[in-house]
C-alpha cells in the first residue's frame, strides 16, 4: 500500500517515512511543494499524510485541491492542535488529525484504522516470520512448524518488539516502553518474570534458544 | 477647547464664563442678604437719627467683608475648575496607557504561542530520531526530549490560563483515558527512573473539562517521576468520597512546606534528588483545579511519601 507524505521538515520526512516502511508500507515523499498534486497523480497513493504548515499554499488548501479529484483518505499532521484547527481540517475534507510531536503508536493505529475502514485491509495484523517461526500479532499465536502457542498480551508486545528488530538486540527499556505504550505498565521485575514464562512456552515447542540475552544490553531473537 | 488665551489665572480649557457663573451663583445669596441689610440700615437710620454714624460704619464694614468674600469665592472656584480639567486629562492618559499595555500583552502572547507551535516540529523530529534505538544514548536523550516537551506544554497552559483565554467545556470525562494518555507520554521518564507503577483505575467517569483536568494531573504525575525515583507510584479511585488518589513512596514533603507547595516558585526539598522542580508545575495544577472548582488535598510524610487527593462533585457543580 502506498502512502504519500507531504511534510516540509526533512528530518520528520526521513524518520517517519522509515517507520512507515518498517510497518510494511511503500512510502512516497513529496519534496517539491509548489505542486504536490503532480506527484499525487503520478503515484495514486492509498493514503495521504498532509502537513498543515507548508511553504507556499498550506495543507488545508492542498486538501481541498485533492478532494476535487479524489476521495483518498487524508490524515493531517501538524503542531497546531487547537480544536479550531482540527475542525477546519475535517471540514475541508480531512479524515483525521495527528499532532506533533508524534506518538508513533497512535499514528500507526490511526493509519491502520483509516485503511481498514477504506479498503478493508492494512499492513498490520497478519504474521511476521523469523527464524522459522510465524508470529500473528493479531491473534497472539506463535507457530513453529506443526506446533503453536498462545501468548498473553504482555508476551505479545515483547515478541512484537523482538520480531521488529529482526535479530538485533532490543534494550530492556525499549521493551518496557513498548508495553507501556500498549497500556501495560510493567517494570523490570515484571519483565523478567514474563521473559521466564515466555521462554518456557517457547521451549515447549522447540524454540528453547529463540530469545537470547545480551548481558547489560537487552534481548534479541537468535540470528537466522 | 479654548483658544491659546494666555490667561495667567486659568488653565486651558476652562471658560471664563463658566468660572464667573459659578462665582455669581455663590455670591448672589450673600448680595441679596446685603441688600436686605441696607434696607434695614436705612430704616434704622430714619428711626434713630442720632446713631447714624454707627449705622453707616457698620454698613461699610459689611460691604468690605462682602468684597473680600467675592474674591475668595473666585479663587476657590477657579482652583476647583483647574483641578477638574487636570483630572480629566489624567484619566484620558490612564486609559491610553491601559490600552497600550493590553496591546503589548496580546502581542507577547501571540508571539509565544507561535513560538511554541514552531518548536514542536524539532521536538517531534528529535523524538523520531532517538526512537530508533540504534544508539545507546537514545533512551537517555529521549528522556530529555520528553522533558523539553513537557516544559513547552506547561508554558502553553500557563499562558492560556494567565491570559484568561482558558475555555472550560464540562462533560463526562473518562479518567482511565485521560490518565493513560499521560502515563504513555511520560513512560520513558517512569521507566528510566525505575518507578513501579500501581495503576488501579477502571471505568471511572467524572464531570469536568477533560483537557484541563489532564493538564493538572500531568503536573502531578510528572513531578512524581522526579520525586519517586526508585520507588512506587499508585493511582486509584476512592468511591467513598468520589476522589482520584495519586500517591508515591518518594521523599515526601516537610510539614512546614506543605501549605506552600502550590505557591509559584516553590522548588521543593531536594534531599537526594538531582533535579530541582521549576516551581511552576504545582502552581499550575492548583490554578487549573481552582478554575474547575475541584478541591485538592495533600498528605505527606518525610521519607515515606506523598498523596494527592482530588475530589469530584457528584453532580454538575462547576461555575
Amino acid at each position: 500500500m502506498i502512502i504519500l507524505m507531504i511534510e516540509d521538515d526533512r528530518t520528520i520526512r526521513e524518520y517517519l517515512g522509515q517507520e512507515l516502511e518498517n510497518w510494511g508500507y511503500e512510502v512516497v515523499l513529496e519534496e517539491n511543494f509548489a505542486n504536490p498534486l503532480k506527484l499525487f497523480n503520478e503515484t495514486s497513493p492509498d493514503l495521504v499524510l498532509l502537513d498543515v504548515v507548508l511553504p507556499g499554499r498550506n495543507g488545508f488548501f492542498w486538501c481541498q485541491e485533492i478532494r476535487k479529484i479524489s476521495e483518498v483518505p487524508i490524515i493531517f499532521i501538524s503542531s497546531k492542535n487547537q480544536p479550531m484547527d482540527m475542525v477546519t481540517g475535517m471540514q475541508l475534507g480531512g479524515d483525521d488529525y495527528i499532532t506533533k510531536p508524534f506518538d508513533l503508536y497512535v499514528t500507526r493505529a490511526k493509519i491502520d484504522a483509516i485503511l481498514r475502514r477504506t479498503y478493508g485491509m492494512t499492513m498490520s495484523g497478519g504474521s511476521i516470520s523469523y527464524g522459522g517461526a510465524d508470529f500473528d500479532s493479531g491473534s497472539g499465536i506463535l507457530t513453529y512448524g506443526e506446533r503453536s502457542i498462545e501468548l498473553t498480551r504482555t508476551e505479545m508486545m515483547i515478541l512484537s518488539e523482538l520480531f521488529t528488530a529482526r535479530g538485533g538486540i532490543v534494550s530492556r527499556r525499549s521493551i518496557i516502553e513498548r508495553c507501556w505504550q500498549g497500556e501495560d505498565f510493567i517494570d523490570d521485575n515484571t519483565l523478567a518474570v514474563n521473559m521466564t514464562r515466555l521462554r518456557k512456552k517457547l521451549r515447549d515447542i522447540g524454540l528453547g534458544d529463540f530469545i537470547i540475552t545480551k548481558k547489560g544490553v537487552g534481548y534479541g531473537l537468535k540470528k537466522e | 477647547m479654548d483658544s491659546k488665551k494666555n490667561d495667567k489665572f486659568l488653565s486651558n480649557g476652562i471658560s471664563r464664563k463658566k468660572v464667573w457663573r459659578e462665582v455669581v451663583m455663590n455670591v448672589l445669596p450673600v448680595a441679596i442678604a446685603g441688600g436686605v441689610i441696607i434696607l434695614i440700615q436705612m430704616f434704622l437710620r430714619s428711626l434713630l437719627p442720632e446713631n447714624e454714624d454707627y449705622i453707616l460704619f457698620s454698613g461699610e464694614i459689611f460691604f468690605v467683608l462682602l468684597i473680600i468674600y467675592c474674591l475668595v469665592m473666585f479663587l476657590v472656584v477657579r482652583d476647583k475648575e483647574n483641578l477638574k480639567v487636570k483630572y480629566e486629562d489624567l484619566e484620558a492618559k490612564y486609559h491610553a496607557k491601559i490600552n497600550e499595555t493590553e496591546k503589548t500583552k496580546q502581542d507577547l502572547l501571540e508571539y509565544f504561542l507561535l513560538w511554541i507551535h514552531q518548536i514542536k516540529t524539532p521536538i517531534a523530529a528529535a523524538k523520531l530520531i532517538t526512537g530508533t534505538g540504534k544508539n545507546d544514548w537514545d533512551d537517555k536523550l529521549r528522556s530529555q526530549i520528553v522533558s523539553i516537551e513537557k516544559y513547552t506544554d506547561m508554558a502553553i497552559s500557563y499562558l492560556k490560563l494567565a491570559s484568561g483565554e482558558a475555555e472550560i467545556y464540562v462533560e463526562k470525562v473518562d479518567l482511565d483515558k485521560v490518565l493513560k494518555k499521560i502515563l504513555k507520554k511520560y513512560a520513558i521518564l517512569f521507566i528510566s527512573n525505575d518507578i513501579e507503577l500501581n495503576y488501579r483505575i477502571q471505568t471511572e467517569t467524572v464531570i469536568s473539562d477533560g483537557k484541563w483536568l489532564g493538564l493538572a494531573l500531568e503536573q502531578i504525575l510528572s513531578n512524581s517521576t522526579k520525586y519517586a525515583a526508585d520507588g512506587k507510584v499508585y493511582i486509584r479511585f476512592s468511591t467513598a468520597d468520589n476522589a482520584l488518589v495519586i500517591g508515591d513512596t518518594g521523599m515526601g514533603i516537610p510539614a512546614e512546606d506543605l501549605p506552600k507547595i502550590f505557591d509559584k516558585g516553590y522548588s521543593g526539598f531536594n534531599g537526594q534528588s538531582n533535579e530541582k522542580s521549576t516551581g511552576i508545575g504545582l502552581y499550575l495544577t492548583k490554578r487549573i483545579l481552582d478554575r474547575l472548582n475541584l478541591p485538592i488535598h495533600v498528605e505527606s510524610k518525610l521519607g515515606q511519601g506523598t498523596e494527592f487527593r482530588i475530589r469530584f462533585p457528584k453532580t454538575m457543580d462547576i461555575k
